[in-house]
């Protein structure tokens, strides 16, 4: 019995090479050419997504006054670059923000630099927002919050889409993905050609 | 010792009972207070059976980091939708504007007590941000829904936590930076045990 389990285990571990990039987030299978978008970043310039072919994406959609989920995901993501080292060079991290009507060029800014100076926040219209959200299978829904000082909140689905550099979306990490797997990752995939 | 032990059991309880009838909005310490031994639970709150740990604050930026500062408005304002947005934040929109930078802070009650209790505010200086609120987030299927809550329940001889992801005391309308190993006085205050102070430290949540 213990003999099959090692002979069977050889196998498996064999059978591990040449199989495409093992993952550990959750795999778009086979991968799809990610959904192309033009929004306004950080700096007031024009982002277009397809325009970024050689790098690496990391789009992750919230907005600037989430106080919880988006800042432990964009906290996780600039621990994931710092450790990428000098390999983060070809990885880009996106934020689109979900909250058009309250945030601003100018307050994406100040909220994406503060987790790393190298992060992009994105602004649109909702018009070009919402159907960008549906095509990456995204949601978020605007809340009104009576009797809160907040005024509105917005709720909102906490993944992180990641686009490799022929520009196909390949991989989703869900809300929590331990940075070591995210580096794992997004190493592999700054690797590829 | 044992005789300590038991005096200092002794004098705990008479706190704990008088906290019992003790008023939450003004606490009046009892007379037995001033001759409380220092075993006390909790520092601040010598009649509480409620220990606060951990309590930590989210950095957060009003400003912008010197690396980006540099660039100049009309640089910001080339594209056009930079302008449509620019032209958005008219004084209509301004209160809104101010609120719009928000930041949390965590921590943990442990109540050694028998008596449940509830967490119904929390409050930090004026100067800090415009209003503080007890928010919760609830997971539904991935999708992420922050919600305000009156109250936060510490369950008796239990502890209630506030974590990403959870309850978490929401700043809302952030005034100032809030740099990392600084320190924020907070006063939370209670159903039964009336209200405890806490310093809690800015810092950078350590990664999963």
């Amino acid at each position: 019995m213990r003999r099959i389990l090692a002979l069977a285990l050889v196998l498996l571990a064999l059978s591990g090479c040449g199989t495409p990039l093992q993952l550990k987030g959750t795999r778009i299978e086979p991968p799809k050419a990610a959904p192309d978008f033009t929004l306004t970043d950080e700096q007031g310039q024009p982002f277009t997504l397809s325009a970024h072919q050689g790098q690496v994406t990391v789009l992750f959609f919230g907005f600037a006054s989430c106080p919880d989920i988006c800042p432990t995901e964009l906290g996780n993501l600039a621990a994931a670059l710092r450790q990428l080292g000098d390999e983060a060079k070809s990885v880009q991290v996106v934020f689109v923000s979900v909250d058009p009507e309250r945030d601003t060029v100018t307050r994406l800014r100040q909220y994406v630099t503060t987790f790393d100076p190298r992060f992009k926040g994105l602004w649109g219209e909702k018009a070009i927002i919402d159907p960008l959200v549906k095509a990456y299978g995204a949601s978020y829904e605007r809340r009104d919050l009576p009797g809160s000082a907040l005024v509105y909140t917005i709720d909102h689905s906490a993944f992180t889409y990641v686009i490799d550099k022929a520009g196909r979306w390949r991989e989703v990490f869900a809300f929590g993905t331990t940075v070591a797997d995210l580096v794992t990752d997004l190493r592999a995939l700054a690797r590829e050609r | 010792m044992r005789r300590i032990f038991t005096s200092a059991l002794t004098a705990l309880t008479c706190l704990t009972l008088a906290s019992c009838g003790g008023t939450a909005a003004a606490p009046t310490p009892p007379p037995a207070a001033a001759t409380a031994p220092a075993a006390a639970v909790t520092a601040p709150a010598a009649q509480s059976a409620l220990t606060i740990k951990d309590a930590w604050v989210r950095p957060v930026s009003v400003t912008e980091p010197a690396a980006t500062s540099a660039l100049t408005t009309t640089e910001a304002m080339t594209d056009t939708m930079a302008l449509t947005t620019t032209e958005a934040m008219t004084d209509s929109l301004a209160m809104e504007m101010d609120a719009s930078v928000t930041t949390a802070a965590y921590l943990t009650i442990v109540n050694s007590g028998a008596t449940p209790d509830n967490l119904l505010s929390v409050s930090a200086a004026p100067e800090l941000a415009k209003s503080v609120e007890l928010h919760t987030m609830i997971d539904e299927g991935g999708v992420m829904k922050m919600r305000p809550v009156a109250k936060i329940e510490v369950p008796a001889n239990g502890e209630a936590v506030l974590k990403i992801g959870g309850f978490h005391v929401m700043f809302i309308g952030v005034q100032k930076d809030l740099k990392d190993g600084e320190t924020v006085k907070l006063s939370l205050t209670f159903e039964q045990a009336g209200t405890i102070q806490v310093d809690a430290v800015v810092r950078t949540p350590p990664t999963p």
